[in-house]
């Protein structure tokens, strides 16, 4: 039967059932099991972990039986709260657009992982042996797609996830939300822009835009990574800034804004505002997971330098992966910190931040990091 | 697919552009159409560039869509300033220079 | 005419097609008949989307992600952010004056559409559009060479662009000026031409207090 044939057949390389199975196998596990799980941890570390550096408790009580575990199950608790808690709609909101805003805000978040390398070649076939760096003949990568156009990929995802503010605060017939709605899309564009300026100077240095290719120019060790030099310091910090503030994180976080302003999801209750806040700290981990990718070497640590000559095939691809999932993590912490040890920016501060301070930087970047390769090469 | 089809889609995009800015009234409704016509001459310029394996026609596109960008805001622009001082959007009624 | 379909591009690729062009149409039918400016703008966003993908069955991929940065995600922003300023439903979708002369109008412009589709379907042009496409090369509408391209043979148009849409932005700033900006702007131009020409040395005796006392008075 044609069926069970083009089933047998995913399972060898180069038959087109293989790529759509592999992709598929990607992206359950990276958008829908990673992406969302360690979303969940760092909703418990935010609360808990911010806590006790504030010489507090925190939320320590969800248990499941007698198992506490520090209250990591807090976010069992979350979610579960959430998918049983009443949906109220407002009277007079727009249901079709009230209804599309979650999502429009949480899909952007995950769609760009699809861009995101997260470990060393697999080399299908010769799982087993041990395979050096680049004699594989048929190297699944683990990206789920390797586009031409690479990081524009992921601004252009990204700006996508305004509409979701936007569309928010302007569905809920509610003037307040709007008025937050209004405030997160415009710090969110001013932001974008500083974005694409800071990493345009990486595009510059690395001579392409996919980000496959970026890490493979990344070595082992530190100082082969993308954030070693002047330019390229500053183009991780000015993304750092940019991306901070598109997620709309503190101190970046007047739209949210609670509890001194009201924000532009004030009408939103139950999942709905679970995909929101969601899609918040999914956001965080993307975001954080392309600037090690593009800055930090991706799935490259120093111990790993000819690791590939020593182990199997998947030993390696799993010790890198590892390595990919410890950078990540430890990203996303420092973003976590970020936002408990600094106050936040008024909406005025924070444009005249966006316009007139950090885009002039990194345009100057663009023009310092042009001219040193020129005379550089 | 033949480039045909594809010019059939960009005539059908153009067309109803065309209808969206002769039959609303609604200025921001009238920019938008434009941007469709826009889109479908984008379109054919494409599919022709596919078919003939020269890349001039993404070139042009690529104007095109910087060019579209500043007509919107332009556009937006004067919109704005037009609600400023009539106080409405409808073209019907602004359609005279008297006040 | 019967022969360009399924035979000469696989099945997959004319579903493919199909379903792109028919959500394109429909977004931009959409767009043009909702009474609410906000649905338009979002149906024209999703518009934009299936446009997208039909440019990247065109193999034009710098061409897609373009459209959708700088179309989907920035033009229709500025739109969104107006739609919202204004924010007034339209009370009429089509007024009823002058529909006549302007339901003409669409006929004539959908006569126009059926010409040039009928010279494009014409018998003749079929070789030449009906036609299997070749496979166009590894790096066919890439980043690289379209951006070679631009940067070569397109310098000056390019340079042309830039320097348009900074006349875009100023221009912008300028109409959606209110009119008390409109008047400071105004004024304060008006007192630096005053001073930059009439300030003399004598009339500076007592200081430049004394200075500009004098020729304020010299003026009421």
């Amino acid at each position: 039967m044609h069926m069970w044939e083009t089933i047998k057949g995913s399972f060898e390389y180069g038959h087109p059932g293989f790529t759509g199975l592999s992709a598929l196998i990607k992206i359950v596990y990276l958008m829908l099991a990673f992406g969302p799980g360690l979303a969940s941890i760092l909703t418990w570390m935010e609360r808990r972990q911010s806590s006790l550096m504030q010489d507090r408790l925190g939320p320590n009580r969800a248990n499941i039986g007698r198992f506490k575990a520090w209250g990591i199950t807090h976010f069992l608790a979350d979610a579960l709260k959430f998918m049983v808690k009443e949906d109220f709609v407002p009277v007079k909101a727009h249901k079709f657009l009230f209804a599309l805003a979650p999502v429009l805000a949480l899909a952007p978040a995950l769609i760009v992982a699809a861009i995101i390398p997260f470990g060393a070649p697999l080399c299908w076939g010769h799982l087993t042996e041990i395979v050096p760096t680049g004699t594989c003949g048929q190297a699944v990568d683990l990206q789920i797609a390797r586009l031409d156009v690479g990081i524009l990929f992921y601004f252009a995802i990204s700006s996508l996830s305004v509409y979701g503010a936007t569309l928010a605060g302007w569905s809920s017939y509610n003037k307040w939300a709007m008025m937050g709605g209004l405030r997160a899309s415009s710090q969110m564009m001013s932001y974008e822009v500083t974005m694409g300026m800071a990493v345009l100077s990486m595009f510059l240095i690395y001579g392409t835009l996919e980000p496959g290719a970026m890490v493979a120019q990344q070595g082992y060790w530190p100082w082969q990574w993308g954030i070693w030099g002047i330019p390229t310091a500053l183009s991780f910090f000015l993304f750092l800034t940019a991306a901070i503030a598109e997620t709309k994180r503190t101190p970046f976080d007047i739209p949210e804004g609670e509890p001194e302003i009201i924000g532009y999801f004030v009408e939103y209750s139950g999942l709905r505002f679970g995909m929101f806040f969601l899609g918040e700290f999914i956001e965080i981990v993307f975001s954080s997971a392309l600037m090690v990718t593009i800055f930090l070497g991706g799935w490259h640590l120093p111990f790993l330098d000819g690791l590939a000559d020593r182990v199997p095939n998947i030993a390696f691809v799993l010790i890198t992966h590892g390595a990919w999932i410890v950078k990540v993590f430890l990203f996303t912490g420092f973003q976590l910190l970020i936002r408990w040890s600094l106050p936040r920016f008024r909406s005025d501060q924070l444009m005249q931040l966006g316009w007139q301070r950090l885009l002039p930087v990194s345009i100057a970047n663009v023009l310092i990091t042009a001219g040193w390769i020129l005379y550089s090469r | 697919m033949p480039t045909l089809y594809y010019l059939y889609l960009s005539f059908a995009l153009f067309f109803i552009g065309t209808a969206g800015v002769l039959l609303r009234r609604n200025a921001l409704i009238v920019l938008m159409a434009i941007e469709l016509q826009l889109n479908a001459g984008n379109l054919a310029l494409l599919a022709f560039s596919r078919s003939l394996g020269d890349l001039k026609g993404h070139v042009f596109a690529f104007f095109v869509i910087a060019l579209a960008a500043a007509e919107a805001a332009v556009g937006l622009a004067i919109l704005v300033g037009m609600y400023r001082t009539r106080q409405t959007i409808n073209l019907d009624e602004v359609a005279t220079m008297k006040r | 005419m019967h022969q360009l379909h399924t035979q000469t591009v696989g099945l997959p690729a004319t579903i493919t097609f199909a379903i792109l062009a028919g959500l394109t149409v429909i977004g931009a039918l959409f767009t043009i008949t909702r009474r609410n400016p906000v649905v338009a703008v979002i149906s024209l966003v999703g518009t934009f989307f299936a446009l997208a993908g039909v440019y990247a069955s065109l193999s034009a991929h710098f061409l897609a992600i373009l459209q959708i940065l700088v179309y989907a995600g920035a033009i229709m922003v500025l739109f969104i952010f107006v739609v919202m300023i204004l924010n007034r439903d339209e009370i009429t979708r089509v007024a009823a004056r002058g529909m006549v002369r302007r339901g003409l109008g669409v006929v004539a412009a959908g006569y126009v559409v059926w010409l040039l589709a009928s010279v494009v379907a014409n018998s003749s042009a079929t070789p030449l559009l009906g036609g299997p496409l070749s496979e166009p090369g590894a790096d066919f509408g890439t980043v690289a060479s379209v951006g070679a391209s631009l940067f070569t043979d397109f310098m000056f148009p390019f340079e042309a662009v830039s320097l348009l849409l900074l006349v875009a932005v100023v221009g912008g700033l300028v109409v959606s000026r209110s009119e008390k900006q409109e008047d400071d702007a105004e004024e304060t131009a008006r007192r630096r031409a005053q001073v930059a020409t009439e300030i003399r040395p004598e009339s500076m005796v007592g200081g430049p207090t004394d200075a500009t006392a004098n020729h304020e008075a010299a003026h009421h």
